[in-house]
């Protein structure tokens, strides 16, 4: 049987990396007594599986969790909860067809809200037009297993890009990037890009507040 | 009537009704602030719920992007807490002219609305003009704002000059802002907190602050078991709180230093220096610049006599404490034994002393009295012109000549966590753990554990199955682990076992032995460990002679060894772990040369009983250096220097590379070196450990961050030398002398003089009985 379960990760808990939130759910559903089932082989691991990764540092309004159990998921949101660590919390557990394909086959777009210092001077809205309106959206990717960074052109990952308002120093940004297998855009790659053809002051990457706001799935 | 609603049921809420980010992150500062703000008012009087306050600020714009937001979510949060809901139904439309005197709840959460931009608390009057700016092309706006602002501004000097502190203190609370160096660390999981069974108590009930510090890195600590029976059984008192702090790594201690944020705790963030008690767990030696540095990060006077009233008070306990001398300059009080009985009696005392006003000094002669506790300071090292150590002379007359170690006699009923919090940061050892026993009866004679956890204690199977049913419920681990010093020697270990085994695969949970020395097993356990794969197997022979095991009365032969091997190889095992140790008394290179033999043997009897297939056999042989511990008979030996283990790990390293399907493991030498000055140290070994911190020595136990460089130089300047040392007189007093284990140092020096009569030589008639054991 499948399940899935909405959640939000905020605050602190951005701090939690992925492997961290996935033995953290594993304990929380086995801790409100849902035992998932464990996979066949020298290995067995439980069939639990998140629909998006979420980079360390980012916080989400809307993640999934899928489970497989054998027998019916038993334990409510409030259970959940209780055994989860701060700022990951349950908003949702709905049943899966059984036939359906898994939710991260069917990811495709995830949208992010971005707060980041040093905005570019001017309109910004229309920095982001004439950014957007380039034949090719040129952004640089680090290649780890290569040591070096590659130039990609981002612009087919790019669903929309608008900026929402300036706050002081800071200013806010709402995005809809690519986000299905083979084809993940990370938000930062974009901001970095946008900055870039801005001749906006540098930003660490740790000075972007990112949160993901949606993971649009396919019908 | 409902129960009041929890910060997760609100951030439920947030999801239901799709509260935006920046606005949750919006509520939390004003709910921050609502509380801390409450908190100080009702602190000066005030009839005030600076929880309530808390919550309505959680929940008060939580549908901000709808028409008459305030209304709509007073009208949600009315079917859970109706004080709330009023309190948001008006937040919006508000007259702050008023008298601090006068204040309710309603007036703080306004004030706190009014006081937060964005995220962050910026004081009222920023916040204002910030709005006035952003209407500035609106005349009446700006006029209504300027209003706003003489009105807050005025219950502002009003509260400030009741709480007699500017505002921005009072919001605050005593929460360092850690959130902006997160995202610049590696692993910042580290030090967020938040976990699950983590303590959230509530501070306005609390006396006694303690900050549990564990020098390591969070998640070496977060699998010490001793961390969480403390924290547990802390918490569970009433008045009393404990929080915890670990030792940041380098790069967020660097980050620390440059914003000036000093050691925190993980349950509150506020400065460890704000508890009452700072106490540190002294688990192994090279932990020692850590616990230094730690107090350097936290602010504290580094050492005892530099403390001043207001300051905390610095403790330390944990098996290292049996030698309390090399960092009692550092420690207010040391306790010594075990922690379970005198920790509540510490916090009594302290509470007591907190609430009558008292000096300093009083509660230090205070807890003095306590059985198995040392006040350094009330105790006087005394040397002879040549710097010989002679005695301590104590203070006060009315103090004990030494200091009694503490024992607890009944595990069963003593304090064990059933819900142990659970690392966030993925940890060394993340399973539920029961301690089964404590101390052993083997008297293996290098052995301090052996040694100062006499007598030996046991939980009953039934309370061990408790407490592991409980753990498991409570924590979702999928694996569990026996923790004893030797958990073969557990009467009924096999039954115990194979009833836990049936139980435990039924909840998908596997059972790990951690201390299980194979010669202990029958063949019938052994198979059944064999069904879980976590389990390792090893064996401690320690030495490689008959001759020097029985010297070390080490308690196994070389036919145990094999028969386990045997025994292993039959069910299908293809690993076996061996530890040695190098550098024990009258050790010879036959000695060395035994280990090889033995792995030679080993690997042979593999292949025999393998066949063909035996060529997937191997066995790994870790090599530790020999350190002399106190209060054990070979307090009085000399280690080798490090260049002669040095060479002996080479010898080693290069004759076992002929033995096929061998792994060679050993400790670094350098480090061996630096842990027996520090554990054989005395009060003056503490200049040397502060100089090695001050010249940046760190996480000494981490190979790579160990200097030895830097160690050399801090003894040199000093005044000492690595390799000395100046207690190996059998007739002369031992600074650790101050400690009393129970342990006769006339039953210590006869079992070293037993060693030494085994010298090479000398062998005995027969290997010493295991009916000689003593389970004193
Ligand atoms: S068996 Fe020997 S080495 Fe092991 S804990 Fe007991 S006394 Fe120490």
């Amino acid at each position: 049987m499948r399940t899935l379960i909405t959640f939000m990760k905020t605050g602190r808990a951005a701090c939690m990396s992925h492997l961290d939130l996935q033995r953290a759910m594993l304990r929380g559903l086995r801790s409100a007594g849902v035992r998932p089932v464990y996979s066949a082989g020298f290995n067995p691991h439980p069939k639990l599986s998140l629909a998006l990764p979420l980079s360390l540092g980012f916080e989400s309004l809307c993640e999934y969790l899928e489970v497989t159990t054998a027998s019916p998921f038993s334990a409510s949101i409030e259970e959940l909860n209780r055994a989860l660590p701060d700022g990951v919390v349950v908003a949702g557990v709905g049943m899966v067809a059984e036939r359906s394909a898994s939710v991260a086959s069917l990811v495709r777009y995830a949208e992010y809200d971005i707060v980041a210092p040093n905005p570019p001077c001017g309109s910004i809205a229309e920095q982001i037009d004439s950014y957007l309106a380039q034949e090719r959206i040129v952004a640089e990717k680090e290649n780890r297993k290569k040591a070096r960074t590659d130039e990609i052109d981002i612009k087919p990952m790019i669903k929309g890009f608008v900026s929402e308002r300036r706050v002081g120093e800071r200013a806010r940004y709402a995005c809809t990037l690519s986000a299905h297998a083979g084809a993940v855009l990370n938000p930062l790659l974009l901001m970095r890009s946008f900055y870039g053809f801005c001749g906006a002051p540098a930003v660490n990457d740790d000075e972007f507040i990112v949160t993901r706001t949606k993971i649009i799935l396919a019908k | 009537m409902n129960d009041p609603l929890t910060e997760k049921d609100c951030y439920r809420l947030f999801a239901e009704y799709g509260t935006m980010p920046h606005i949750i992150r919006h509520c939390a500062a004003v709910s921050r602030a609502s509380y801390l703000i409450a908190s100080e008012l009702r602190a000066a009087g005030l009839g005030i719920d600076p929880a309530l306050a808390g919550r309505a600020g959680l929940l008060h714009d939580m549908v901000r992007t709808e028409a008459n937001h305030a209304e709509r979510a007073a009208e949600i949060v009315a079917r859970y807490d109706a004080a709330a809901a009023d309190i948001i139904r008006v937040h919006m439309h508000y007259d702050l002219a008023k008298d601090a005197a006068s204040m309710t709840e309603t007036d703080v959460v306004a004030l706190a609305d009014r006081s937060v931009l964005e995220d962050s608390y910026v004081g009222h009057r920023k916040r204002i003009e910030f709005m006035i700016q952003r209407f500035s092309d609106n005349p009446g706006a700006v006029n209504i704002l300027r209003e706003k602002l003489a009105e807050t501004s005025g219950l502002v000097a009003s509260i400030e000059s009741l709480l007699g502190k500017p505002m921005g203190e009072a919001a605050r609370g005593d929460a360092v802002d850690v959130d902006r160096l997160l995202r610049r660390v590696v692993k910042p999981g580290r030090y967020i907190g938040g976990e699950v069974n983590s303590a959230r108590k509530n501070l306005s009930f609390v006396t006694t602050r303690v900050a549990f510090c564990f020098p390591d890195l969070y998640e070496i600590g977060m699998s010490y078991t001793g961390l969480q029976i403390i924290y547990g059984l802390l918490n569970s008192m009433e008045g009393v709180c404990c929080e915890r702090a670990f030792a940041p790594a380098a790069d967020m201690e660097a980050l620390m230093r440059e914003e000036g944020i000093p050691l925190f705790t993980l349950e509150t963030h506020s400065p460890a220096s704000h508890a009452d008690l700072v106490a540190f767990t002294l688990q192994y030696e090279l932990s020692y610049t850590n616990i230094l540095n730690m107090i350097d990060l936290a602010g504290i006077p580094p050492l005892s006599s530099g403390r001043a009233e207001g300051d905390p008070f610095v403790c330390a306990g944990g098996s290292c404490a049996c030698n309390p001398e090399p960092l009692a300059d550092a420690f207010d009080f040391i306790v010594i034994g075990d922690g379970e009985d005198i920790f509540p009696v510490i916090c009594g005392l302290h509470s007591k002393w907190k609430n009558n006003g008292g000096a300093r000094r009083e509660f230090l002669e205070a807890i003095a009295r306590v059985e198995g506790v040392y006040v350094p300071l009330f105790y006087e090292p005394i040397y002879d012109g040549s710097g010989k150590y002679l005695r301590h002379d104590k203070k006060l007359d009315c103090l004990p000549d030494r200091i009694r170690k503490r024992s607890v006699d009944d595990l069963d009923n003593a304090y064990y966590p059933l819900s142990p919090i659970i690392p966030v940061v993925e940890a060394v050892h993340e399973r539920a753990v029961c301690e089964i026993s404590r101390g052993c009866g083997r008297g293996c004679r290098f052995c301090q554990a052996g040694h100062i956890y006499r007598p030996v204690r046991k939980r009953t199977p039934e309370r061990v199955r408790g407490i592991i049913d409980a753990q498991l419920t409570g924590t979702g681990y999928d694996e569990v682990s026996l923790l004893s010093l030797s958990v073969g020697d557990y009467p009924g270990i096999e039954p115990l076992v194979a009833g836990l085994m049936d139980d435990l695969k039924k909840r998908d949970v596997s059972l790990s032995l951690p201390s299980l020395r194979l010669d202990t097993v029958s063949p019938d356990m052994l198979a059944r460990i064999a069904s879980y794969k976590k389990s390792s197997l090893t064996f401690a022979p320690e030495a490689g002679t008959q001759r020097l095991r029985d010297a070390i009365r080490k308690n196994i032969t070389e036919d145990d060894i094999l028969a386990g091997v045997e025994k292993a190889v039959s069910i299908g095992w293809n690993r076996v772990k061996l530890y040695f140790m190098i550098g024990l008394p009258t050790e010879t290179r036959e000695d060395l040369d035994g280990i090889v033999s033995l792995a030679e043997t080993i690997m042979q009897r593999a292949r025999e009983l393998r066949g063909k297939e035996g060529r997937g056999f191997g066995i790994t042989v870790s090599v530790s250096n020999f350190a002399p511990k106190p209060h054990t008979p070979f307090q009085w030996a000399r280690g080798n220097d490090e260049e002669t283990l040095k060479e002996k790990m080479f010898y080693l390293k290069d004759r076992l590379r002929s033995v096929k399907g061998v792994n060679f493991r050993f400790h670094d030498t350098r480090v061996s070196a630096v842990e027996m000055m520090l554990s054989k140290g005395d009060r003056r070994t503490f200049a040397a450990i502060r100089r090695a911190w001050e010249l940046g020595c760190r996480f000494d136990s981490w190979r790579e961050h160990f200097k030895w460089e830097l160690w050399a130089r801090a003894f040199e300047e000093t005044g000492a030398r690595i390799g000395e040392d100046p207690y190996t007189d059998s007739g002369a007093p031992l600074p650790w002398d101050i400690v009393d284990t129970g342990l006769g140092k006339d039953m210590l020096l006869r079992e070293y003089e037993k060693t030494l009569n085994f010298g090479e030589n000398n062998i005995p008639a027969s290997a010493p009985a295991a009916a000689e054991r003593d389970d004193e």
